[in-house]
């Protein structure tokens, strides 16, 4: 707490400064949201069966086969039912969580800091190098982004790391986009002027003023990606670039249950719905943070 | 006496795709200190850009830019730091000027921390504390964030901001036109009560004749980057003598009854600023143009430092 | 002809956040007559466009609730009028010139077409497509743009011309009032005056009636006809323009307002500012809004609000009127 001396004001007056970006008045105006809180609730849920997921139930129900009982529908020993190999379908989802939120969250996480760093670089220095720069992002964009994350899987193999690869090569070019023209709106700012003209060092002023004000558009749009990068995972998955068998995943179990699906529905409905009931909680989320992060908003 | 700030020649251009904008056009002026010059123009004159390279947060395309005798822009970025503690900006904007991420406490805290002046934080936040009772902000709002204040208090954190460092000279870019009346009054009273305190020296940029005048002792027109003319505050308003400068004056609505409709001496729009012609550039839109006025034109004294740069006083004589 | 084009009744409008009711505008009442001006002046938070966009109502549809009064145009009250017989009258017989012309136009239509837009929408005359292009190139000569010019975009204008762009659209359908929200505070002070030139002319030559919003009294004296003074939603003091710029008897208020203004002519040190700020309108103070910020405040002020005085047309709400009975009237 500060001590100013000689105030007219109590001590308690003076509060310690808040976080200037995440505080108190981000989240009530987050919580004011119902559709936003119903999302994070759902994420969270997902969260608890990625930590959780051995206590829930064991990893050998997921990968355990036995044909005598495959493609058996809902019963109260396997709560969604089995696979075609006889597996228990409710142990996989929850086991893919693991793979397919990690998937999400990291290539997410590692393509906006890429992402930010190219994108400052280019930003902030202009000329030639931002140029060359958005040339090198637009050619990469050109490419559809299945096409070059297949590409990139057929050349180093499947694998949960060389998946994560793919997709934050193939996606970096878009957080640079948006980060690079969130952060040439921002530096045109009056306040950043007014920074610069108090001898603030261009590390200062990155850092303080036009990071924190270029990332809000960002840190949106990185929840709903989130969800992007789960389906393209699984669509990967789903041609057989990207989870090995007998791990789960998602999309290798649409993959698996498609030639069934007149059959026994069962196989495709529950991880399909899975895919769905995830990012549809990662994009009310990211409507809700997106609402609450902006400190303009009237309440 | 020596001036405190000087421009000899100040030039600067934008290069666009049809050309170069000439923004600010050889300027030449001489502030003292103490002695307030207010910059008068209408949008796309060039005063904001003026004032920006006179503290050289601009780059000048050519000229000089003298402060207490020394040519700022031959200095280095170290020496030009320091030099940045002498002379502030207060800006126009009050809610653009002002990181909406920061409290009122980290914005004013920014010059001086950047700038090292107290060894602790103790002694930043009492200095604080001091500079919000300067420009009259009550201390609760040490903590607030500038969306939840009124524009007239965050003017007021700009000025303490700008004050922070003790300046001597502070460029004043349109302080109080996003302001009510009431308030641009409260604002305005306060700047000069914290000249008399501080000491300092303006340079008032704005549109809004009235204002300048209550606060300048001298002012300079100025017109498509060119400084048209400029005399004692007094001066200019007693007897304006560029066609501008009356056009100006006229349009002014007075809030008093019984003052006949003027007749509006001006027509037309400002002309392009890329590429101009040479000569006059208020020509096109002058009743007294004549041939003579394509011609390059200087500022010249009338006498008692009113000078003006328009043919129908040229070489001494009054010609209409 | 005596017969009020407009007969504003005590109207109050409030807007309903999540966290309070915001006092827009308390119990304002005022009339026009026709091919009258009426200045309203105010600071940022009187209500002046609040009370304006109420009477087209054009109030944002999930907070703006206008809770009593009546708006009589012509006699018939505008607040029992159906959505459809608004959008009638909205353009054709009451239009409105909004602040910033930078936002006002449309960026991917044409002017022409803009402006057509309005002509289509109240063709009650099934005029022909010729017809209504020859009155697009009328209304473009009207307000001082070559008509060649209709298949321009926006951004290809000034800020002045955008302005007039703005005017022509609002005259398109003959509109017998005017509601004109700031209209040149976005302008240069060279431009204003060309366009306030131009619309007392066309207000004359086509006998509209204008209600003019503006914080510059300068403004108010060289075109209107009749000033309301607002703040903190009410009217504090209404009357001719005579009443209001010559007349001795002011509200706190006015005189506050007149001695913020650089004058020109007179040489003052110092500017007579109101001290504080317009009041929370989510936390009026308790009697006369004023109260708190005026010089002239007395016990009564603080607990009782007062009553209208009035003497002829000039009207002055305000507590230091009260005792002169003689020549002021208890309204």
């Amino acid at each position: 707490m500060l001590k100013i001396s000689g105030s007219a004001e109590k001590p308690e007056d003076m509060q310690k400064k808040r976080s200037s970006f995440i505080n108190a008045d981000t989240w009530r105006r987050f919580k004011k949201n119902k559709s936003a809180v119903i999302g994070l609730v759902i994420f969270l849920l997902f969260i608890v069966c990625l930590i959780f997921a051995d206590l829930i139930v064991p990893y050998q129900k997921a990968i355990e086969q036995n044909l005598r009982i495959r493609m058996q529908g809902i019963s109260s020993e396997h709560w969604f039912g089995t696979d075609i190999y006889g597996r228990d379908i409710f142990a996989r989802i929850v086991h893919a969580t693991r793979y397919s939120l990690f998937m999400g969250i990291v290539s997410v996480v590692v393509g906006i800091v890429f992402g930010s760093i190219i994108a400052a670089i280019a930003g902030l220095y202009g000329g030639k190098i931002d140029r060359c720069i958005m040339w090198i992002m637009d050619t990469v964009l050109c490419i559809p982004f299945m096409l070059l994350a297949l590409a990139i899987v057929a050349a180093l193999g499947g694998g949960l790391q060389n998946l994560l690869l793919a997709l934050v090569i193939a996606s970096v070019p878009i957080y640079v986009r948006v980060i690079r023209s969130s952060i040439l709106t921002v530096v045109e700012s009056d306040f950043v002027e007014a920074a610069r003209s108090c001898g603030t060092p261009d590390r200062y002023i990155v850092l303080k003023h036009i990071l924190p004000n270029a990332i809000g558009t960002v840190i949106v749009q990185a929840t709903m990606s989130v969800g992007t990068m789960i389906i393209w995972a699984a669509a990967l998955s789903y041609v057989g670039m990207g989870i090995q068998p007998p791990k789960p995943e998602w999309g290798s179990m649409l993959a698996e249950g498609k030639d069934y699906m007149l059959n026994a529905p069962h196989l495709v409905i529950f991880p399909g719905m899975t895919i769905i009931l995830c990012c549809l909680s990662l994009n009310l989320m990211g409507d809700g943070l997106r609402d609450a992060l902006d400190p303009r908003l009237k309440d | 006496m020596e001036p405190l700030l000087k421009t000899v020649g100040l030039k600067r251009y934008f290069k666009v795709k049809e050309g170069d904008l000439h923004a600010v056009d050889d300027i030449n002026l001489e502030i003292y200190k103490r002695r307030n010059l207010g910059i008068v123009g209408e949008s796309g004159c060039g005063k904001s850009t003026l004032g920006r390279l006179v503290l050289r947060l601009l780059e000048p395309t050519s000229g000089q830019v003298i402060f207490e005798g020394e040519d700022i822009l031959a200095y280095d970025k170290k020496r030009m730091k320091n030099m940045r503690r002498k002379m502030q900006m207060i800006f126009q904007d009050p809610y653009a000027s002002l990181n909406p991420r920061m409290s009122v406490f980290e914005l004013i805290a920014e010059p001086l921390q950047m700038n090292h002046i107290y060894p602790t934080q103790q002694q930043t936040a009492e200095r604080i504390a001091k500079l919000m009772d300067m420009v009259g902000l009550a201390r609760r709002f040490i903590n607030s964030y500038p969306h939840e204040l009124d524009g007239g208090r965050r003017q007021r954190i700009g000025v303490a901001r700008a004050l922070a460092l003790n300046p001597k000279f502070v460029v004043c870019d349109e302080p109080v036109s996003a302001l009510d009346v009431s308030i641009q009054a409260q604002i305005l009273n306060l700047l000069m009560d914290l000249q008399d305190e501080m000491g300092l020296t303006y340079m008032f940029i704005t549109h809004d004749l009235s204002v300048v005048k209550h606060i300048s002792n001298e002012i300079a027109v100025m017109y498509l980057g060119q400084c048209v003319e400029r005399a004692s505050s007094r001066e200019l308003f007693a007897n304006p003598l560029h066609p501008y400068t009356k056009a100006l004056l006229a349009a002014i609505p007075t809030p008093k009854l019984d003052v006949s409709m003027k007749k509006v001496l001006i027509r037309g729009e400002v002309s392009n600023p890329i590429n101009p012609k040479p000569g006059c550039r208020f020509s096109p839109r002058c009743d007294f143009c004549t041939e003579e006025c394509m011609k390059d034109l200087k500022l010249e004294d009338q006498g008692d430092g009113h000078f003006v740069a328009c043919r129908l006083y040229s070489c001494g004589s009054i010609s209409e | 002809m005596s017969e009020k084009l407009l007969e504003v009744k005590d109207l109050r409008v409030v807007y309903n956040s999540n966290e309070a009711v915001v006092h827009a505008v308390n119990d304002i009442s005022f009339d026009l007559l026709p091919s009258e001006t009426l200045g309203i002046v105010g600071e940022t938070g009187a209500g002046k466009t609040t009370a304006a966009m109420a009477i087209l109502q054009l109030l944002p549809e999930r907070t703006g609730r206008i809770l009593n009064g009546q708006i009589l145009y012509k006699g018939e009250d505008l607040l029992k009028k159906t959505t459809n017989e608004m959008r009638k009258i909205r353009g054709a017989c009451i239009s409105m010139i909004f602040q910033d012309p930078m936002t006002s136009l449309n960026p991917t239509i044409t002017i022409g077409d803009q402006i057509k837009e309005s002509l289509e929408i109240h063709n009650h005359k099934n005029r022909s497509k010729t017809e209504l292009d020859a009155r697009v190139d009328e209304l473009l000569t009207l307000v001082g743009i070559q008509s060649s010019r209709k298949y321009e975009y926006p951004h290809q204008f000034s800020g002045g011309m955008k302005q007039r762009v703005v005017i022509a659209i609002s005259l398109a359908c003959n509109p017998e009032l005017i509601i004109a929200d700031e209209p040149t505070t976005a302008l240069d002070v060279t431009i204003q005056a060309q366009v306030l030139a131009m619309m007392t002319e066309l207000k004359e030559k086509l006998n509209t009636s204008m209600i003019m919003i503006t914080h510059d009294l300068g403004i108010v004296a060289q075109t209107c006809d009749k000033v309301a003074i607002m703040y903190a939603g009410e009217i504090v003091e209404k009357g001719t323009v005579r009443d209001i710029f010559s007349g001795d008897h002011h509200h706190p208020y006015t005189v506050g307002l007149f001695g913020s203004i650089p004058d020109l002519e007179v040489e003052t040190k110092r500017l007579t500012p109101i001290d504080g700020l317009m009041p929370d309108p989510v936390n009026m103070p308790e009697g006369c809004k004023f109260h708190p910020r005026c010089k002239s405040c007395m016990e009564i002020c603080r607990t009782q609000s007062p009553k209208a005085s009035r003497f002829g047309e000039h009207v002055i709400v305000c507590h230091l009127y009260d005792q002169e009975v003689c020549s002021w009237n208890h309204y």
